[in-house]
């Protein structure tokens, strides 16, 4: 395997090496690769995201490259290895959100959708989503931050499409 | 970081779609009315179809067990009338009767009840009442959810035909060919379709000011036959309308051993 390095330079002036393998789980990076727009000394510049968080997305796709080369390397794998292969990541990606702060997350989702990286986006929903359940209307709004911009007539009539939600 | 510029309420619809999608029935519902940006891409959210819950009865509470989930929620009782009879449904709405012919539509969710006339003077005698029961009467109910326009219609001892939509003063009795008798009907895009004895499909025009036979008649030179074997009984006969709006028609069968 190749194991080109490319750079990346991020908003705020950073530059970060990567494995091109690594890169190319974002589809927009891995659409320069192809075209051949990325030049080998240049750094690609991500404008939309900033260092801390170009890291953390470099983190996630580095972790990420190397299991796809397992699955690879082991394709034969018995059913107990792969499932164990699977609870390793799971727990790192619980790992990597875990210690996240709700602005950070925030950041990382709009970063993964610039970089078009699916599986970080879904990662990142899924964390969101969590935080989520079980929560009435008024703790969402101030986990989030979200100014209740309902009228009160607006909120009762909608409240009562499903009145059984709400308990 | 740009913090200033972190606004949960306006994360783009792509983003948060399948956020919102991801969530359980009761969380997908509740986060609605968080505000008016999230209750706009909750309204694009394309759910997967729920199955039918099952409704329980507790003392002074019902319960409404989502077996998909395997979740139950509690909620205050539904006042269905004591002694009633669930004639038809349509969506989360039933169409129900009660022994004195008082009929009503009830939405299980919102317990929201719209009265209907009552039909007490046409039906003064206890074993009408049986009746309904006993011959499995066939009725429709059909309501749309947002506007809350509806149409009922239901035929008794499988020869009186009576309809109402919303609006109407009374019930309309249609005094059809008193000859004919009805296995059971169906309704589509404001046509009644009826299934008669004699194997013909009717359709009727509900929705007009005064409620008529419809002039298409595209069934009329193609009574259904179906030729049962020896010794096969057919024990309920069904119609029912495809979004194509072809009429289907379903026997259940027996043979006698």
């Amino acid at each position: 395997m190749s194991s080109n390095m490319i750079m990346l330079k991020s908003s705020d002036g950073a530059s970060f090496e990567i494995e091109e393998a690594a890169a190319r789980k974002s589809k927009i990076i891995a659409n320069m690769i192809e075209v051949e727009c990325v030049d080998e000394d240049k750094a690609i510049p991500l404008q939309n995201v900033t260092g801390n968080i170009l890291a953390l997305v470099i983190e996630y796709c580095n972790k990420h490259i190397v299991d796809d080369d397992d699955d690879v390397a082991t394709e034969e794998a018995s059913e107990e290895e792969e499932e164990a292969k699977k609870k390793k990541v799971d727990d790192w990606e619980a790992e990597f959100m875990n210690s996240m702060s709700l602005e950070t997350m925030f950041e990382l989702l709009l970063a993964a959708n610039y970089l078009n990286i699916k599986s970080l986006i879904d990662l990142v929903c899924q964390t969101i989503a969590n935080n989520i359940k079980d929560k009435t209307p008024e703790e969402v709004r101030k986990i989030f931050s979200i100014e209740n911009d309902f009228t009160p007539e607006e909120e009762e009539e909608i409240r009562k499409e499903n009145a059984w939600a709400f308990g | 970081m740009s913090k200033n510029h972190q606004d949960w309420s306006k994360l783009c619809s792509d983003i948060l779609q399948p956020i919102l999608e991801s969530l359980s029935s009761t969380d997908f519902h509740r986060a609605k009315i968080v505000c008016l940006d999230w209750y706009s891409v909750w309204k694009t959210c394309v759910r997967e179809r729920l199955r039918p819950w099952q409704i329980t009865y507790q003392g002074d509470s019902s319960i409404l067990f989502d077996p998909k989930k395997d979740k139950s929620y509690e909620t205050k009782r539904l006042s269905l009338y004591d002694k009633t009879y669930c004639m038809a449904s349509s969506g989360n709405w039933i169409l129900q009767v009660n022994s004195c012919f008082d009929f009503s539509i009830l939405n299980l969710l919102t317990r929201k009840r719209i009265k209907l006339p009552s039909m007490k003077s046409e039906f003064l005698r206890k074993s009408e009442w049986e009746d309904i029961i006993r011959y499995k009467t066939s009725a429709i109910l059909w309501i749309n959810e947002r506007t809350e326009d509806y149409v009922v219609a239901w035929i008794f001892k499988q020869h009186y035909l009576y309809s109402y939509k919303k609006g109407d003063n009374s019930w309309y009795n249609w005094k059809l060919n008193n000859d004919t008798c009805y296995f059971d009907m169906a309704y589509k895009n404001n046509n009644l379709y009826l299934y008669t004895l004699n194997h013909y499909i009717k359709i009727l025009d509900v929705p007009g000011d005064s409620p008529k036979e419809g002039m298409i008649k595209p069934y009329w030179l193609y009574p259904f036959h179906y030729v049962e074997q020896p010794l096969e009984y057919i024990w309920k006969r069904r119609i029912a309308i495809q979004i194509s709006e072809e009429v289907l028609i379903i026997l259940s069968s027996k043979t006698e051993l």
